[in-house]
């Protein structure tokens, strides 16, 4: 294991020559719920076209972050820019542009998967025929079709995930928030998932990745961030990181976050 | 600690955890403060009912043949208030059934915890100074005492079985449930109104001589009923049939209480043993792999945006989905087409168009849960509204079109049911109905719009429940102030028009009246798009908080 002291924060190593373009960036990002303050002044920069893994505890501050940055809860202070447009003055626009998996699903519970895939696609004005196509290939790649008639209501927790992931994907979106889309996804839909997002990532789509899982994180990402008590403790290029820290993404994960101290202890009855 | 003391120590610590700000506790005092004049009405009624059993002679005879039935009545009628809302106070045996706690130790404990609902509390006074005033004034306090305990026992039992029998049709989150449920609940609101008004229907005379010859087997199977037996007991005890007397009433009363005990302990274990989760039901596999269903969502109406076409479609498809709608609906029709048979609409201008508008504004209260509680179905689903690039006045509009069209179909079948029973629609009728409509709608938008972005609540499909706690006052208030505004409006130009005899004037005040109405919806609508804007995330998180219930 390795020693929590040797741990040291990672920093990219060497900046990059040309400026990249940015998709998302955040200034001084504060989010207080009553004296609790849950995001503390949070400078964050994703390279468009990356896939980017926000990584940290539970209660660390991921989820409220994401919700800010989709425009799903206020911040307190601090700015937010996204593909360009800054998310408080062109809300719009912004929506346009990004798709969303939010932790907690935003589904309308009675419809059915199509009756939701074609109210998201007439929300985000597409012509009728392209939400047709895209619905019937959305249900089919998701796996969703063979149960038309049901009600979102009657859905799985998996084929919730799978609907809401299709919704964000329906139109077209030039960056995705997905928060834990991994959660109680069979291995099955995680393949076709990943599978899923790769392809995007390939084809240009900048995708930004809250998960526990450290392996599809490793597996998937080129870039990270790390936040605990609501600040970046690390962030940079995954592989730079590798390489620096000289371990795999979980010991580095766990070091870093304080987790190993914690191991050592134990319970008085188990012993 | 004991199992059963923890369990009243988590209500509590429940309820100390819910007083999460000032505003939590001002409501949790005014609520409170609320409940404490139907209460001490209650207490009241019951020490005024017990005096005059005891002192007034002639009061006795009415008592003992009507008052448990009306008692009995008026518990069953507030049961549904506080089960159908939700708010019931049981012990959700699905939340226990992971502990080492005997189901039976739980279902007990939901017995004693039912004498302190709202509903039991407002009938038990009554019930008591009833039953033990009937006990001194025959000079049998004993039988009166035994008589109250029974009957205590009794409509505990019956309480949380009605309680255990709402949760299960609620539980499993079936549509075929929830209507069942729907039907039920219609049945007890309106069946209540209904059922008097039937018997003086020549129908209803035709089946009271029909039934007349059967009277006395009527009355013994009447006898035989908790609902009967008090009537039987001190009819008895009263010519001094005693020993008669006190077998029935214990012969029936325990029958009866260990029907509803079995029934409602058998649907407690179902309930804690049936998984609530909606994982757990399958949908059934279509034939169909082509998903038609969406075809509706498509919908393009004229003059307006794809995405306000968009949010209308939903709309209809959740009213079409919806239990309570059908209810609402039953509710809005059923009385003024009573009414319209009765007889009760002339053609005059005080008369006939009076009642007109008086029966639109009418639809539209029974509606206005739906214009005060735009988000309230929408749950989760809110933010997708946050997510999709749709302005905020565009979603009022939206939301607020569908109601309108489901509005106008329900004074649409009034008026048809008008023409169908009575044969004298008027083109002037249909003018004044036309009118009301348009001015109700605007109204009642611009009320419902702000009531639901300043005092937004959630509402479980089937059934109201998990409200926030400040609803039912603002809710109250919201309605008391559009029955007196708007129908105190509506009927402002036929009481002008029957005081200067012109209907000329009648139609102009009614036509100035719609646009001016119109015209205050429109100026209103981007303002309460930008309200609503500011207000999203608060009715974000109101429409996702969840209500710790034990």
């Amino acid at each position: 294991m390795v020693n929590p002291s040797e741990i040291i924060p990672f920093t990219p190593s060497v900046p990059a020559q040309v400026p990249e373009p940015i998709a998302l960036q955040t200034r001084n990002l504060t989010r207080w719920f009553g004296d609790f303050l849950a995001v503390n002044n949070l400078h964050l920069e994703v390279r468009r076209g990356s896939f980017f893994g926000f990584l940290g505890p539970n209660g660390a501050g991921k989820s409220t972050t994401i919700k800010m940055l989709t425009g799903l809860l206020a911040p307190s202070d601090g700015q937010i820019e996204l593909l360009g447009y800054d998310l408080m003055n062109d809300p719009i626009m912004v929506k346009r542009l990004i798709g969303v998996v939010p932790e907690d699903l935003n589904l309308f519970d009675r419809l059915t998967g199509a009756e939701y895939l074609t109210f998201v696609g007439r929300m985000h004005e597409l012509e009728r025929h392209v939400i047709a196509e895209r619905t019937a290939e959305l249900l089919r790649v998701m796996e969703l079709e063979d149960k038309p008639k049901a009600l979102l209501v009657e859905y799985s927790h998996g084929m919730r995930k799978k609907i809401s992931l299709a919704a964000a994907l329906l139109h077209n979106p030039q960056m995705l928030f997905l928060d834990e889309p991994f959660e109680g996804v069979d291995a099955v839909a995680a393949r076709t998932i990943k599978n899923l997002l790769e392809r995007m990532r390939e084809r240009g789509v900048t995708i930004f990745l809250t998960s526990h899982i450290l392996e599809i994180v490793e597996r998937l990402c080129t870039d990270i961030a790390i936040i605990n008590h609501g600040r970046i403790i690390a962030s940079g290029r995954l592989d730079e990181l590798r390489t620096q820290a000289g371990t795999n993404l979980e010991e580095y994960f766990v070091n870093l976050v304080g987790g190993a101290r914690r191991m050592t202890d134990t319970l008085s009855w188990i012993g | 600690m004991s199992q059963l003391a923890t369990l009243f120590w988590l209500r509590y610590t429940v309820f100390k955890n819910s007083l999460t700000t000032r505003g939590e506790v001002a409501r949790k005092i005014l609520n409170a403060l609320l409940l404490l004049f139907p209460l001490l009405l209650s207490v009241g009624i019951g020490i005024a009912l017990f005096v005059a059993l005891l002192t007034v002679e002639q009061f006795r005879g009415p008592v003992v043949s009507g008052g448990m039935t009306t008692v009995l009545a008026t518990l069953l009628f507030l049961m549904l208030i506080s089960q159908s809302t939700g708010a019931s106070s049981h012990f959700d045996p699905r939340r226990f059934v992971l502990f080492p706690i005997k189901m039976s130790k739980l279902y007990l404990l939901n017995l004693l915890s039912a004498l302190g609902e709202f509903s039991m509390l407002m009938i038990l006074p009554s019930m008591a100074g009833m039953l033990l005033g009937l006990g001194f004034a025959y000079q049998q306090p004993l039988g009166g005492l035994l008589a109250f305990v029974l009957a205590l026992l009794w409509v505990d039992a019956l309480f949380i079985c009605t309680g255990m029998l709402f949760a299960w049709l609620l539980s499993g989150r079936k549509r075929s449930r929830e209507i069942l449920f729907a039907l039920l609940i219609g049945f007890m609101t309106i069946g209540g109104q209904l059922l008097p008004r039937f018997f003086i229907t020549p129908y209803g005379q035709s089946l009271v001589h029909w039934l007349l010859p059967y009277r006395h087997i009527i009355s013994t199977i009447f006898d035989w009923t908790p609902i009967g037996v008090w009537s039987f007991f001190f009819q008895h005890l009263a010519t001094g049939e005693t020993v008669a007397a006190y077998l029935q009433l214990l012969l029936v009363c325990g029958i009866w209480l260990i029907l509803a005990l079995g029934l409602g302990y058998a649907l407690f274990w179902r309930l804690a043993t049936s998984a609530s989760a909606s994982s757990s039901t399958t949908p059934k596999q279509s034939d169909t792999a082509n998903p038609k269903s969406s075809n509706f969502m498509a919908l393009r109406l004229p003059f307006v945006s794809g995405q306000i076409s968009a949010i209308v479609a939903k709309e209809l498809r959740y009213f079409g989905r919806n239990p309570a709608t059908y209810l609402t609906i039953l509710s809005a029709l059923i009385f003024p087409l009573i009414f319209f048979r009765s007889g009760r609409t002339g053609s005059g201008i005080g008369e006939g168009l009076g009642w007109m508008s008086g029966w639109v504004g009418y639809v539209f209260l029974m509606n206005l849960q739906y214009f005060a509680g735009l988000f309230a179905y929408d749950a989760a689903g809110f933010r997708q509204y946050m997510l999709a690039p749709i302005k905020w006045s565009r979603l009022l509009l939206g939301k607020n079109i569908a109601i309108w069209f489901t509005v106008t179909v329900q004074i649409g079948l009034v008026l048809l049911g008008a023409e169908l029973l009575d044969r004298n629609l008027t083109t002037e009728k249909v003018y004044v109905a036309g009118c009301s409509l348009l001015i109700s709608a605007a109204i009642y938008s611009v009320v419902g719009n702000y009531v639901s972005i300043y005092f937004p609540y959630r509402v479980q499909f089937g059934v109201p429940a998990k409200r926030r706690e400040n609803w039912s006052g603002i809710y109250l208030l919201a309605q008391f102030a559009l029955l007196v505004g708007v129908i105190g409006l509506l009927l402002l130009p036929v009481g002008v028009g029957y005081w200067f005899k012109s209907k000329g004037l009648l139609y102009v005040i009614f036509a100035l009246l719609a646009i001016a109405s119109w015209g205050t919806y429109v100026w209103l609508l981007e303002r309460q798009g930008k309200l609503l804007e500011e207000r999203r995330f608060e009715i974000a998180e109101t429409l996702n908080r969840k209500t710790e219930k034990v």
